[in-house]
């Protein structure tokens, strides 16, 4: 039972140090033992301590616990037995009864889950209370609104005066003459905007001229924001929720989760096509892309780790999870929070492919119409099949089926491309990528015909 | 002007000093802007740079012009090597220092299986190659890296040594410090070879040049090479100019050159014959008891001048060691009070050579495992030597089962 691959572990791993450290104790002789089942691995290992040990994995809700002291997590340990289960199945004996300290937690982890669905369809109970709540709730609402009024009307002064005396000024204004507004921005609770007017000091101002269309796009991306939420009013109700997301509203995932109804869940085989990882300010920011292999509908499920907390949601790039995605409300639907999720092991599944992608040209035409939906939309993965590298001029495309190219993202390293190269021996193979402006940066070669997906690191 | 480019000068200028002049946008973008307040001027750019910039993006195309395409790989006739070969494999490439004597061993089965390296490592094992540390088993690299490996190269300038008959190639036409390397790895894969290619261009090199040929020419010298050094000796001695200097040192060179070939002599074999392991260590049978080379060794060895018992350690490094042997040399590096560090100078090496020692040393380095101390020095040895020097053995015995 092969359920996961070294390349997804060394994913999960919080830093190289550990990634390091795990690898090492990826050594069956360091394990006093270690033992499998369907739910959970588990294994006992020689620290410095003068007991073993013990490190447990939960296998279908991706989690770890060790006994050991680190603050790391997952710790090592964890991330070495994961790898011995990655490299060689075989080495793990199964069909060993859980010992207590086992199936403990694994008992405790499973009621959790159970009782959390639970808890959520009986939640109505103290009508008295509940109506308190959505009067304080209604309360804070108004008085964010009028914070977010008062910051939109000042941004659209400062952005004005930006165009009227012109952008050239720009490279000269210097790190806080935007970290001062994105600060104002987050005091008017309108953390989208703070983003992006601190997107201007992420512009590369010594490459060429190629800043001038950045800073223009950026700032058009911006009134655009400003001018919709002038007149939020007009716009029909989903259109609302984008801009207010946009503006930077925060729903809260239980209310999310609450408020899950057909209409916003999808309940699929998902398959993680892809991750970025960015640190800003103690703050780390995980992108996961997914893949929902029957009904062929892309997310983006964003994880939060304050310095060195650890990730709430372990999803393991390049798996297949059998989850359940809420959506967040939108024009088009994308971002998604996981209510339920449990490794997928049965391989025979089908993979569909809607969304899929014959031509360069089809990839635009779905993109246009999403535009047309949301034009703040970038940074989206598509898959487009028979695609084979190409190369002019020192420069790599990705030469579609009908002879057209576009060029790969500068992200996507030379290793990268040797390793598509070597897995394709330059025949087209069916690629997950990000569209991002007009260049694609592949995330993984997807054989539909046996389902197997295979990650470019 | 192209109507992007002009929105972008009058950003960049301001519009107060250049107001937009819409008649330059495109005709559908003119129709929406008609109702726009014209009054005030930063709206109405920002209006026009809006749609101008969506109207862009989504019309965003595809390079349809005509590129060199890449002809693809030729089909494998070999197969894959096996799933548990694979596993080994990556577990030696992913290790900080690479065990290059272990990737090697790994090698030699692939070969004698008939086996090639799936494409998703190839990358790993390419670069690896890449490494001049590793040059001497890039003839190994050479052979399992199929038809896919060999289409690779073109990708990637470093990878060149994969081609067939690169060191031939650079031996040819590289430049001097291209040429020596392509010596010292032949030397090494191939001592006829070596030999042969020197004794055709003798003539032709500079002094300097052949010192430096004859300073690699003691690794793997054999009898059959006596008569060309003899020649180089008796035309050095005849030589007008035997006082400079560096022909001195090259008569140095081949008398000590010659002198090794009389030990050879004495001992009745030659280096050539002894090298190699015919087979996995385990396999073969190797007496405990000491051969002469090793009591030889082990009478002159001073463990405290580390770098020329490396050296010394290293010539023996083609051989299966004596059960006694090995042991003797396990407990030579082992630091103490007097040798605080020598762990550090012995550790590299002592794991490179793993597969000369012999399988009954387990027992010993089990018995170190096993017993505690808080000595500093004892843990390093452990750390360092001990169990890597385990995880090696039990590495050595996965490959053989492959």
């Amino acid at each position: 039972m092969s359920q996961f691959t070294e390349d997804q572990v060394t994913q999960l791993a919080p830093d190289a140090a550990s990634l390091k450290s795990g690898k090492d104790l990826a050594n069956e002789r360091k394990w006093v033992s270690f033992h499998q089942n369907e739910r959970v691995l588990w294994g006992e290992v020689q620290g410095s301590g003068k007991d073993p040990y013990r490190t447990q994995v939960d296998l279908q809700n991706i989690a770890f616990k060790c006994s050991c002291p680190s603050r790391k997590f997952p710790c090592k340990h964890g991330l070495g037995l994961l790898f011995i289960a990655a490299r060689n199945p075989s080495a793990i004996k199964q069909g060993i009864a859980e010992p207590a300290w086992v199936s403990d937690w694994i008992s405790k982890r499973v009621d959790k889950a159970e009782s959390k669905v639970e808890k959520d369809n009986h939640q109505e109970e103290d009508p008295k209370k509940a109506e308190k709540q959505a009067k304080d709730k209604e309360k804070r609402q108004k008085e964010r609104q009028q914070k977010v009024e008062a910051g939109v009307a000042e941004l659209d002064l400062w952005l004005k005066d930006l165009v009227r005396t012109g952008l050239l000024t720009l490279p000269e204004r210097g790190h806080t003459f935007f970290e001062k507004t994105a600060a104002r921005m987050v005091d008017a609770q309108a953390t989208g905007l703070a983003n992006m007017v601190r997107s201007f000091n992420k512009i590369n101002f010594y490459n060429g001229n190629a800043w001038h269309t950045e800073a223009l796009a950026l700032s058009t991306n911006i009134y655009l924001l400003l001018e919709s939420f002038k007149n939020l009013e007009k716009l029909p109700q989903l259109w609302q929720e984008d801009v207010r997301n946009m503006i930077g509203r925060t729903v809260a995932q239980k209310d999310l989760l609450a408020e899950s109804n057909d209409n916003n869940t999808i309940k699929d085989t998902w398959l993680v096509i892809g991750r970025q990882t960015e640190t800003e300010d103690d703050i780390t920011i995980q992108r996961n892309w997914l893949y929902g292999c029957q009904s062929g509908q892309y997310a983006l499920i964003l994880n939060f780790a304050y310095k060195n907390t650890p990730m709430t949601n372990l999803l393991m790039v390049g798996s297949f999870v059998d989850a359940t995605l809420v959506f967040y409300p939108s024009n088009s639907p994308f971002r998604a929070i996981l209510k339920e999720q449990s490794l997928n092991t049965n391989t025979t599944d089908t993979f569909s492919s809607k969304g899929a992608f014959a031509t360069w040209d089809a990839m635009q035409e779905t993109f246009a119409g999403q535009l047309a939906k949301n034009p703040w939309f970038d940074d989206i993965p598509y898959m487009v099949e028979q695609l084979v590298l190409v190369n002019n001029n020192a420069q790599w495309f990705l030469k579609d089926s009908a002879g057209a190219f576009l060029p790969l993202n500068s992200a996507f390293s030379d290793k990268q491309i040797w390793h598509l190269l070597a897995i394709t021996g330059g025949k087209p193979v069916d690629l997950f990528l990000i569209k991002t402006n007009n260049t694609v940066l592949p995330l993984g070669i997807m054989n539909q015909s046996d389902r197997t997906y295979q990650l470019l690191r | 002007m192209d109507a992007w480019k002009q929105l972008v000068n009058t950003a960049l200028l301001g519009t107060e000093k250049l107001p937009l002049n819409p008649e330059a946008l495109p005709s559908r973008i003119q129709e929406k802007l008609i109702n726009a307040d014209k009054t005030d001027p930063e709206s109405y750019f920002m209006k026009a740079a809006t749609l101008m910039l969506a109207y862009q993006k989504a019309g965003e195309q595809a390079d349809t012009s005509v590129m060199p395409a890449i002809v693809p790989a030729e089909e494998e006739t070999l197969p894959y090597c096996s799933p548990n070969a694979l596993v080994v494999l990556k577990k030696l490439l992913s290790q900080q220092n690479q065990h290059l004597s272990l990737i090697s061993f790994w090698a030699e089965t692939c070969i004698a299986n008939n086996w090639i390296i799936p494409p998703d490592i190839l990358v790993a094992v390419l670069d690896l190659g890449a490494d001049k540390k590793a040059r001497f088993i890039r003839d190994k690299i050479r052979k399992i890296i199929g038809k896919r490996g060999e289409w690779m190269v073109q990708f990637n300038e470093n990878w060149q040594y994969a081609l067939p008959l690169y060191e031939d190639k650079l031996w040819q036409e590289g430049r001097i410090a291209e040429r020596r390397e392509a010596f010292a790895v032949i030397r090494h894969l191939e001592p006829s070879k070596a030999f042969e290619w020197l004794k055709a261009v003798w003539a032709e090199e500079t002094a300097k040049d052949r010192k430096d040929f004859l300073l690699m020419f003691e690794k793997n010298i054999s009898l059959g090479e006596e008569d060309f050094l003899q020649e180089v000796k008796a035309a050095l001695m005849a030589d007008k100019n035997l006082e400079k200097a560096i022909n001195k040192e090259i008569l140095g060179i081949v008398e000590m050159l010659l002198q090794r070939i009389e030990k050879l002599k004495q001992k009745n074999q030659t280096v050539a014959e002894k090298s190699g392991f015919l087979s996995g260590l385990f396999k073969k049978i190797v007496p405990s008891a000491m051969s002469d080379i090793e009591k030889e060794f082990l009478a002159e060895v001073k463990w405290q001048n580390y770098d020329e018992t490396n050296k010394k350690l290293e010539q023996l490094g083609h051989l299966s060691w004596s059960a006694e042997f090995s042991q003797r040399v396990l407990e030579g590096i082992k630091p103490d009070q007097t040798n605080y560090y020598q762990v550090n100078y012995y550790a590299p090496l002592i794991l490179e050579l793993c597969r000369c020692l012999h399988p009954q040393t387990a027992n010993y380095l089990n018995g170190i495992t096993q017993s505690n101390s808080n000595d500093w020095q004892f843990n390093q040895y452990k750390e360092r030597v001990v169990n890597p020097l385990l995880g090696a053995f039990d590495t050595i015995a996965e490959i053989e089962q492959l």
